[in-house]
């Protein structure tokens, strides 16, 4: 307390003091939290900053990578689309160029063949000159054989003629009218040559009264159709003929014996003589006649009752059924199957068997 | 009187008849007596005689009567009218063979006049009567009896038909097969007349083989059998396509072609027109004569020929020329082109030049080729001057200019058109103007020549309408040349430049 009251008596004007440092020490106090603040802030700011940098280089980074990742997935993908053109489109030039060719071709080949159809047209230009040639010919031979025709027609008439007249020829009396002094002319030497007309030609014309009217001897052309050609039709050569045979085979073929079968060489009556004649054989070797008999004529109508030999008598036993002939006791087999076996046979076993004792190899 | 003075007066008169109906026929033979017998009344006179006892009187009557109505048809009613037919017809199955050559003649000659004197003697049943007479013996009873029914074929028709009805064809085709050659020659006529009507007639023909022995007769040496074999083959064969190609199967080709050589001219005739039927129908058969050298054979005949003959050679090269180019070309290369040109300067006729016209215009439509070969043969100034001339028939002119203008439309052979733009009318300058409307733009030497020659001055001479072709052409080919030079040579260019000097102030 006593402090308390030196302090309050003491001339220090401890509240200004007091309140002066307060207010320096607020004000150092602001002083130092804001530069705490600023220093903070200013670090806080650093450190995030920083944080944020790191965050940016890092999406960069991812993002970086990402988009490289996906740019490149893009242009693969994009230059498999380009090389894929490129090719199709090779193809369809290429498949354009085959076109065009063929189709040149065709239209050059078989639509307008510009050289096929020069051709044709020489070759005609040749055949017309040939067929005209040929016809000229034609002609010529035509003309030639109207012109003999003629010729030797004029010559007839002159013979004809010169025969008719032949009163007109000069003697050494008297001349004839075509007589000459300068020499034989044309008519006289005609007249000496043809000899003279001699009777009535018009009676042998004279045609005779067909008595049958309307019936005509056929004509000569008539006849020569009504005969045989002279020549028959060709062979067809195509055809061919044989191969043929020997002719001492044909002729052994010809001439080979008739052989008839058993059945057809067998008379028809061949079993009844057969056994006529077995018959005649054993009657001659018959004493007696006599059909044979069970029981003596006398006793007929009568049963008839064997006796049998002494040396066959047995006791008649009756049916005897395969039973007792063959008796089997299944009881003391196994199965009622009858036996067979499972194995086939072994050749060599066989034939050890046979060397050895039967039943010694045993299988 | 006694018995045989009873017997003279018969016997005078049957001399008397005998020597009127013999008189009376050599009186016939001569035209210029049958004025004065059908005044005579000669056909009463005769008409009773054909019944007569003696059968000389008959025939001789009957003969008579043929060659009166052989003359005149007016006979020939008079012969219907008279009932002298239905005597005829029961006769010629009764007769023998000199009655029934004469009755048929008769009946031949009635029929040829008319149409309806052949349906009258049809009607009189003459029809069986003729076709029992084809199958008799005696050559001369049927080849009368043939000639009849060839007559009575002849006309229409319907008069085939009953013909063809009665069962003759088989007959003809007989009578074909038979060695004498008169008889071949009228079956053969007999067979071409049926035939020419309808195609069921032709078909009728050929099924009873008509074709083959036809055939076989094409290289007979007689030229009047040829004539009729030719003509009854092109008219088979003209009917259709089918009916063609038969008679081409009947392997006539290549020996037909030299007939086209022989010495008579009908022959020579009748064979072009078998090829012209064979040629028209289609491209393949015109191919077939083509290949087989008949073009040429063609075009000679052409040059051997005068007149009417040439036409059907004329009209098969137009035939063969109208299916195709190459056909149209072959025709060119065989020389047909130069061979109608040159007929068609000689030809009098009408309408052979119309023939000639219209095949040359088949020969050039084509493409320019055909078009060049055409104008090379100058044949153009003269279809113009045939198109023009006042003289030419209607026919001549129509298809001069058709063929002008079908030619023209494919000709760029510059040389041959100008003589046309000279001369021609504007429906067929138009044409040639557009011509060379197509030529002159890529051609500057031919536009050099169309300058210096006076074309293009002839040109600006023309007047046309404005949007008519003509302007149009006229126009294209202006546009080919500089504006100086069309102007230079438009008309009244001087008269323009004379008016610019007088308004011509000259600096002084």
């Amino acid at each position: 307390m006593a402090s308390l009251l030196r302090l309050l008596n003491s001339p220090i004007n401890m509240r200004d003091e007091i309140c002066q440092l307060t207010e320096k020490a607020d004000q150092q106090r602001k002083k130092e939290y804001d530069a705490a603040v600023t220093i903070q802030s200013w670090i806080r700011g650093l450190q995030t900053r920083h944080y944020i940098r790191h965050l940016h280089k890092s999406s960069i980074v991812i993002q970086k990578s990402w988009r490289g990742y996906m740019a490149r997935s893009y242009f693969r993908i994009y230059v498999n689309n380009l090389h894929m053109m490129m090719r199709i489109n090779f193809y369809h030039a290429m498949a354009s160029r085959i076109q065009r060719m063929w189709r040149g071709f065709r239209v050059r080949k078989y639509q307008h063949n510009f050289y096929a159809r020069q051709r044709y047209f020489d070759a005609l230009a040749v055949k017309n000159q040939i067929v005209r040639y040929e016809l000229d010919e034609w002609r010529d031979v035509l003309d030639q054989t109207a012109h003999k025709n003629e010729h030797e027609k004029r010559q007839r008439e002159l013979k004809k003629q010169a025969r008719s007249q032949h009163h007109l020829l000069s003697t050494k009396q008297m001349p004839g009218v075509f007589y000459s002094h300068y020499g034989l002319s044309e008519t006289e030497k005609r007249l000496i040559q043809n000899k003279p007309r001699v009777g009535d030609r018009r009676k042998s014309q004279r045609k005779t009264v067909d008595k049958w009217g309307g019936c005509v001897e056929p004509t000569p052309s008539q006849l020569f159709q009504l005969q045989a050609p002279a020549e028959l039709p060709p062979l067809d050569s195509r055809k061919l003929q044989g191969p043929f045979r020997d002719p001492e085979e044909i002729r052994k073929q010809r001439h080979k014996p008739f052989q008839p079968s058993l059945r057809v060489q067998t008379s028809f009556h061949a079993l009844k003589k057969a056994r006529q004649f077995l018959f005649e054989a054993e009657d001659a070797k018959r004493i007696s006649d006599e059909p044979w008999r069970l029981a003596p004529k006398a006793h007929v109508g009568k049963e008839a009752v064997y006796e049998p030999s002494l040396n066959a008598a047995q006791k008649y036993i009756g049916k005897i059924s395969e039973e007792q002939f063959r008796h089997q006791d299944l009881s003391k087999s196994i199965t009622a199957e009858r036996f067979s076996s499972m194995v086939p046979p072994i050749p060599l076993f066989d034939r050890l068997n046979k060397t050895f004792y039967q039943g010694q190899v045993k299988y | 009187m006694s018995q045989r003075q009873v017997l003279q007066v018969f016997e005078q008169y049957q001399k008397a008849r005998t020597q009127f109906v013999q008189t009376i026929a050599e009186l016939s033979t001569r035209p210029q007596n049958i004025e004065t017998l059908q005044n005579a009344g000669v056909m009463s006179l005769l008409r009773p005689l054909l019944l007569d006892v003696v059968p000389t009187v008959q025939q001789t009557a009957a003969l008579a009567l043929g060659r009166l109505a052989n003359f005149n048809d007016d006979l020939a009613e008079a012969i219907v009218k008279g009932d002298i037919l239905p005597q005829l017809v029961y006769s010629l199955a009764e007769q023998n063979r000199f009655y029934k050559k004469a009755a048929a003649f008769v009946l031949r000659a009635v029929a040829k006049h008319s149409p309806q004197l052949a349906q009258a003697v049809v009607d009189c049943g003459a029809l069986d009567a003729l076709v029992i007479c084809l199958e008799e013996f005696d050559p001369g009873v049927k080849e009368s009896a043939a000639w009849a029914l060839g007559y009575i074929a002849r006309h229409n028709a319907e008069l085939s038909q009953a013909v063809v009805d009665a069962g003759a064809v088989p007959l003809l085709v007989l009578c074909i097969q038979e060695p004498e050659l008169s008889l071949k020659r009228i079956s053969g006529s007999a067979l071409s007349d049926i035939c020419k009507h309808t195609p069921e007639l032709a078909q009728v023909v050929v099924d009873a083989g008509a074709i083959a022995h036809l055939a076989q007769m094409i290289l007979n040496p007689d030229a009047k059998l040829k004539r009729q074999v030719f003509s009854a083959l092109s008219q088979i064969a003209k009917h259709s396509v089918d009916l063609a190609e038969m008679v081409v199967e009947a392997e006539i080709f290549p020996a037909i072609l030299t007939c086209l050589r022989d010495p008579d001219e009908y022959v020579r005739k009748n064979v072009a027109t078998l090829i012209r039927e064979i040629a028209k129908h289609t491209p393949e058969l015109s191919q077939l004569i083509v290949n087989a050298g008949g073009i040429a054979a063609i075009v000679d005949y052409i040059g051997d020929s005068k007149g009417n003959v040439r036409l059907p050679g004329v009209m098969t090269l137009g035939y063969v020329a109208a299916h195709s180019e190459n056909l149209a070309m072959a025709v060119i290369v065989s020389k047909g082109v130069n061979q109608l040109a040159l007929v068609l300067s000689d030809e009098p006729e009408d309408h052979i030049k119309a023939a000639v016209a219209w095949s040359l215009g088949q020969i050039g439509r084509h493409t320019p080729e055909h078009a060049k070969a055409v104008a090379v043969a100058n044949v153009f100034p003269r279809l113009l001057q045939l198109y023009l001339s006042t003289n030419s028939s209607e026919d001549l002119q129509c298809k001069s200019k058709k063929a002008l203008k079908n030619v023209l439309q494919k000709c760029v052979y510059l040389s041959a058109l100008e003589p046309l733009l000279h001369d021609a009318p504007p429906n067929i300058l138009k044409h040639v103007i557009g011509q060379y409307g197509k030529v002159l733009p890529h051609d500057s030497k031919a536009r050099r020549l169309f300058v210096t020659s006076g074309g293009l001055k002839k040109v600006q001479d023309i007047k046309a309408e404005p949007g008519s072709m003509l302007y149009e052409h006229i126009q294209a080919i202006n546009n080919c040349y500089p504006e100086e030079v069309v102007k230079y040579y438009s008309p009244g260019y001087s008269d323009t430049l004379l008016d610019r000097i007088e308004q011509y102030v000259p600096a002084v």
